[in-house]
C-alpha cells in the first residue's frame, strides 16, 4: 500500500470496499507522491529537430505598415468587411509590389483569412514571403497556399502522392512548361478520377491550352456531369479551329440570313442529340420560347467571326427577335471578353432594358472603352446612379485616371446637391473610395466641407478612406 | 527616452476592443497640434471627436498616466492609445507642453505627494478571530468530506453540482481559496490520476492549516493564503522592499464573466527573482496599465508573505520604464525544470511557474501534441490548454527564440516571444 499505483486503486473503489488503510492516511501518502511526482518533472529527450524556415530575400515592413495589417486581417475593428478586405487587397499588393514582406506573427491570421477568401489567397502568397508556404505546410486548413506557390514554382512532383492542391498545383506548373506532358498526365489518370477532382483539374488546361488538347476535350464532351462539360466546352469554344466552334457556326449560320441589311432568323427546330451533346439545354427557363432558347445558346457558343466585324450590328434585326440574337451575341463577346464586340453592342442594347446582360458586357470592354462610358454615365445628370453605373465603374481598373476620378466626385456632388437616390450615392461612393487614387482625399474633403447636411456622411466617409489608403501607401513607400 | 513598442503600448489596453479602436485611429489625420517632450515626459494631442470640441489627450509617459477628455469611462480610453501607438511609430514631434498639459502634469504631482502621505487603517482583532473560528470549521467538515470521498472511491460521484456544494459551503466559512480548489476538481474528475493527486494536496493543504502553530512563519503564510485569508496591502508594503531593474516579460489577462486579471510577470535583472503583479477589475472596466510588456523599471517591490515569494506589489518607482532589447535571465529548459522542481517542492499547491526559456522551438509530435525542445534536446509538452501555438511557430520559423511562458501541470503555456528583434505575443 506504498506505492502511487496501489493507492490510486484503493481509492478509486474506496475503502469501506477495499479495507486496510484509513481513508486520510490514504490521502497523506498520496499527497507525498503528488509532491514527488510534480517536482521531479523530467524533460522529453529524442525529439526532431523541426525543419527551419526557408532564408527570406524581403525585408519585414516597417512598424507602422505592420500595424496597418494587424488592424485589416483583424475581423473585429472594421465594421464594414467589404472595405476592410479590399484594403487588405491593396496593403498586400502594394506591399509585395514595392519588395516587402509581412510580419511572420501575422502570416497564421493572413492563412485564415485566406481560407474564406479566395481572391486574397495569391495577394497573401506574394506578401508572405518564404515562410508562408513552410507555415502553411503544418497546417491542413492552409494547404491551399501550395496550390498557388506550386504555380508559381515547379518543383517536388506532387501529383502521385500530393494532397488535392498539390496535384492542382503541379498540373498547372506543368502545363506552363510543357503543355502537352500536363495533358498526358491528366489523360492517363482521368478514367480513374474522381468526378470531383475532375472538375478541379480541367479548367486548368486553360494554360498553354493549344489544337493538340482538342482530342481530349472532344471526348470530355461525353462526360456524365454537365459541369465537367461545360469547362470542356468552354476549352473549346476559344480553340479559334475547333471542330467544336465549326459545328456551332454551321448550326448559327442555318440559322441568320442577311438579306437587303436585314438579319433574318429561322431559329433551330428541333434540339437534337448532337446539339445536346455540344452544350444546349434543351428546356428554356420560364418566359422564353424553346426555339428562341436554343437559338440563344447556338449564337453565345458560335464564334463571332462567323459574322465578320461588328459592323454586322449595322444590320437592323427581324421584328421580334432583336432581344434574343443581341442576347447572344452579348454572351459571346463575354464569353470571348471581345472588346469591340461589347463597345458595338452596348451602343445597341437598351441599357434599361436588359440591365443583365449589359453587366456581362463591361467586363468584356477594354480599359479605356470602361473609363469613357463611365465618364460619360456621371455627367448624365439626368440618367440617376442606377446599377449599371456601378457596373461600369466596378469594372474601371483601379487606380482611375484623374479625369474618372474627377467626372465621379463632380457627378456624386451634383447628384446630393439635387437629393436624389442617397442609397445609391452611398453605393457609387463606396466604390469611389477604394478605386480612386488616393491623393483625392483632399479633393473629397473639400467637397464635404462645401455640401449640405445630406450628403455630408457620404462624402466624409469617402475622404477618409481615401485618407486612410494614402497613409497606408506612405507607410510602405 | 525611446519610444516604446506598439506591443508595449498596446499590453496598456484595458480590453482588447480598446486596442482595436485605437489602432484605427492611430493615424495622424484623426489628430491635430500633437507634441511630447522628454522634461515633463509626456505626450499630447488633440483628437476629432463626435462633437464639435476635439479631446484633449494626454499622456504621462513616466508612470504612465492619462488623461483624456472624452467621455469614455475606459482607462486608458483608445485615444490616450492611439497617441501613444503613434509616439511608438515615432509621429509625434517634440514641443513644449500647452497650458492644460502643464497644468494637468502639475495635479498630479501635488496629489501624489498627498498619497504619501496617508497612513493605513487598523482591522478590528475581534473580526479576524470571528473568522478564524468559521474557517477552522469548515477545514474540519473538509476534512470529513475528503474522507468520504476516499471511502465510497473517488470517482463515485460525478456532475459540477456534488463539488459546488462543498465549494458552497467553504464559500460560507470564509476559506474562498479552498472553495476555489474544491471547484477545480470538477475540471479533474474525469481523470482519476489527477483526481487524487488534487484531493491528497487539499488534504496536505487541511493538515497544514491544523498545525499552523507549528510552521514556519513563511510556510504558515503561504498555507493562510491558499486557505483564503486575505492578505492587506498595507501589510505588504510595511514589508522589505526588493529595489531592482524589473523586466516585464509577460503580460496576459485572464476573467470570467465577472472579473478581469491582469498577470504581469516581472523578473528581476540584477536578482533574478521572478515576481507576479496583479491587478483586478470588473468586466469591461478598465485594467491598471503601468508595467507595459517589453520595459524594465527601476522599482521597489515589495513581495506578499509566503514560501515562495511571487505575487509582489509596486511599492514606489525610481524611474520611468525603459525598453529592454533582450529578455534577462533565460535558460536551459533542464534548468528551468529544476527550478520548477525546487519550486513545488517548497510550495506544493504551485499552479502556475515563471519560466524564461533560451534557444527553444516549438516542435509537433502527431497531429496536434506540441512541445517546446531547447538547443540541448530537452524538451517539455506544452499545456493542451494554451491551442496551437501557430505565432510562435510563425515568428520564430524554426530557429531557436527566447520564450517567457507559464510552467503548470499540464505543460507549459508560451506568453512572449523574443524571434530576432521581433517581440511577439504568443
Amino acid at each position: 500500500m506504498n506505492q502511487w499505483t496501489d493507492l490510486l486503486a484503493t481509492a478509486l473503489v474506496g475503502t469501506d470496499r477495499r479495507p486496510g488503510i484509513a481513508a486520510s492516511a490514504l490521502l497523506d501518502r498520496a499527497a507525498a507522491w503528488s509532491v514527488y511526482r510534480r517536482a521531479g518533472l523530467r524533460p522529453v529527450e529524442g525529439l526532431p529537430t523541426p525543419a527551419p524556415a526557408p532564408p527570406e530575400h524581403d525585408p519585414v515592413v516597417r512598424t507602422a505598415a505592420a500595424h496597418r495589417l494587424a488592424i485589416l486581417a483583424d475581423p473585429d475593428i472594421f465594421g464594414d468587411a467589404t472595405i476592410r478586405l479590399a484594403l487588405l487587397a491593396e496593403w498586400l499588393t502594394e506591399a509585395a509590389r514595392r519588395g516587402w514582406r509581412a510580419p511572420p506573427e501575422l502570416l497564421p491570421d493572413l492563412l485564415d483569412v485566406g481560407r474564406r477568401q479566395r481572391e486574397l489567397r495569391p495577394l497573401i502568397v506574394a506578401a508572405g514571403g518564404t515562410r508562408l508556404g513552410w507555415l502553411a505546410q503544418q497546417n491542413p486548413e492552409w494547404t491551399y497556399v501550395w496550390q498557388i506557390e506550386g504555380e508559381r514554382t515547379d518543383g517536388d512532383n506532387h501529383w502521385d502522392e500530393g494532397t488535392r492542391g498539390q496535384r492542382i498545383a503541379h498540373l498547372t506548373a506543368l502545363r506552363r512548361i510543357d503543355p502537352a506532358a500536363g495533358r498526358t498526365l491528366l489523360v492517363e489518370e482521368w478514367s480513374a478520377l474522381h468526378s470531383d477532382e475532375r472538375a478541379e483539374l480541367l479548367p486548368r488546361l486553360a494554360i498553354g491550352l493549344g489544337p493538340d488538347d482538342e482530342e481530349f476535350l472532344e471526348a470530355v464532351l461525353d462526360d456524365r456531369r454537365r459541369e465537367i462539360r461545360t469547362v470542356a466546352i468552354d476549352l473549346l469554344n476559344t480553340l479559334p479551329d475547333s471542330a467544336f466552334n465549326e459545328r456551332m457556326a454551321a448550326r448559327a449560320r442555318a440559322c441568320i440570313t442577311v438579306r437587303d441589311g436585314v438579319i433574318s432568323v429561322e431559329p433551330p427546330a428541333d434540339c437534337d442529340p448532337d446539339m445536346r451533346r455540344d452544350g444546349v439545354i434543351p428546356k428554356p427557363p420560364a418566359g422564353i420560347g424553346e426555339r428562341a432558347w436554343w437559338l440563344e445558346q447556338v449564337l453565345a457558343r458560335a464564334p463571332l467571326a462567323t459574322w465578320g466585324g461588328p459592323g454586322f450590328l449595322g444590320h437592323s434585326i427581324e421584328e421580334g427577335w432583336d432581344v434574343v440574337v443581341l442576347r447572344g451575341l452579348a454572351r459571346a463577346a463575354s464569353y470571348h471578353r471581345d472588346s469591340a464586340w461589347a463597345d458595338a453592342l452596348l451602343d445597341r442594347i437598351d441599357l434599361a432594358a436588359s440591365p443583365a446582360i449589359v453587366a456581362q458586357l463591361y467586363p468584356a470592354l477594354g480599359p479605356d472603352e470602361l473609363v469613357n462610358r463611365a465618364i460619360e454615365a456621371m455627367r448624365d445628370e439626368t440618367a440617376g446612379l442606377g446599377k449599371l453605373i456601378e457596373y461600369v465603374l466596378e469594372h474601371c481598373p483601379a487606380p482611375w485616371p484623374p479625369e474618372l476620378a474627377t467626372a465621379v466626385l463632380a457627378g456624386l456632388e451634383s447628384h446630393a446637391k439635387h437629393r436624389r437616390m442617397p442609397y445609391d450615392l452611398y453605393r457609387v461612393s463606396r466604390i469611389a473610395a477604394l478605386r480612386m487614387p488616393p491623393a483625392f482625399a483632399a479633393v473629397a474633403a473639400a467637397v464635404a466641407q462645401r455640401t449640405d447636411s445630406r450628403g455630408i456622411g457620404v462624402f466624409e466617409r469617402l475622404a477618409e478612406i481615401l485618407q486612410l489608403r494614402h497613409e497606408m501607401i506612405q507607410e510602405l513607400e | 527616452m525611446t519610444a516604446w513598442s506598439a506591443e508595449q503600448v498596446l499590453a496598456l489596453a484595458p480590453d482588447a476592443s480598446s486596442g482595436k479602436a485605437a489602432r484605427a485611429l492611430a493615424t495622424p489625420s484623426s489628430w491635430r497640434e500633437t507634441g511630447h517632450s522628454a522634461e515633463p515626459l509626456a505626450v499630447w494631442g488633440l483628437c476629432k471627436g463626435s462633437g464639435k470640441q476635439p479631446y484633449q489627450t494626454c499622456v504621462d509617459l513616466a508612470e504612465p498616466a492619462y488623461r483624456c477628455s472624452c467621455p469614455s469611462r475606459k482607462f486608458p480610453c483608445k485615444h490616450a492609445l492611439a497617441l501613444m501607438l503613434l509616439w511608438s511609430a515615432d509621429r509625434i514631434p517634440t514641443g513644449e507642453p500647452p497650458e492644460w498639459v502643464g497644468d494637468w502634469l502639475a495635479t498630479r504631482t501635488e496629489r501624489k505627494e498627498k498619497a504619501t502621505a496617508r497612513k493605513p487603517g487598523v482591522a478590528d482583532p475581534r473580526t479576524a478571530q470571528r473568522r478564524a473560528e468559521s474557517v477552522a470549521a469548515g477545514v474540519e467538515e473538509l476534512d470529513r468530506w475528503l474522507g468520504d470521498q476516499v471511502r465510497q472511491g473517488i470517482t463515485s460521484q460525478t456532475g459540477y453540482e456534488h463539488w459546488d456544494t462543498m465549494a458552497a459551503r467553504l464559500v460560507d466559512a470564509k476559506a474562498p481559496g479552498l472553495a476555489s480548489a474544491v471547484r477545480r476538481l470538477a475540471y479533474a474528475a474525469g481523470t482519476p490520476d489527477r483526481l487524487l493527486t488534487e484531493l491528497s494536496l487539499i488534504r496536505l493543504l487541511v493538515a497544514g492549516y491544523r498545525r499552523g502553530a507549528e510552521l514556519p512563519a513563511d510556510l504558515g503564510a503561504t498555507v493562510r493564503t491558499r486557505v483564503g485569508f486575505p492578505v492587506a496591502t498595507d501589510d505588504v508594503l510595511a514589508r522589505e522592499r526588493v529595489r531592482d531593474d524589473w523586466a516585464v516579460v509577460a503580460v496576459r489577462d485572464e476573467g470570467d464573466d465577472r472579473l478581469t486579471v491582469r498577470r504581469c510577470w516581472l523578473h528581476g535583472t540584477r536578482t533574478g527573482r521572478p515576481a507576479l503583479v496583479l491587478s483586478f477589475a470588473p468586466l469591461g472596466q478598465p485594467l491598471a496599465a503601468d508595467l507595459p510588456l517589453g520595459t524594465a523599471v527601476d522599482a521597489d517591490l515589495c513581495y506578499y508573505p509566503g514560501v515562495l515569494p511571487m505575487r509582489a506589489l509596486v511599492a514606489e518607482r525610481h524611474a520611468a520604464p525603459m525598453p529592454y532589447e533582450h529578455p534577462p535571465g533565460t535558460g536551459s529548459i533542464a534548468e528551468a525544470l529544476d527550478g520548477y522542481g525546487r519550486a513545488v517542492a517548497a510550495e506544493p499547491w504551485l499552479e502556475r511557474w515563471p519560466v524564461l526559456l533560451a534557444g527553444v522551438m516549438p516542435v509537433r509530435q502527431g497531429a496536434d501534441r506540441w512541445f517546446v525542445r531547447d538547443e540541448a534536446g530537452d524538451a517539455v509538452p506544452l499545456d493542451p490548454a494554451a491551442g496551437h501555438p501557430w505565432r510562435f511557430v510563425a515568428a520564430a520559423g524554426g530557429e531557436p527564440a527566447a520564450m517567457a511562458a507559464e510552467l503548470t501541470t499540464s505543460g507549459v503555456r508560451p506568453l512572449t516571444v523574443w524571434a530576432g528583434a521581433r517581440l511577439v505575443l504568443a
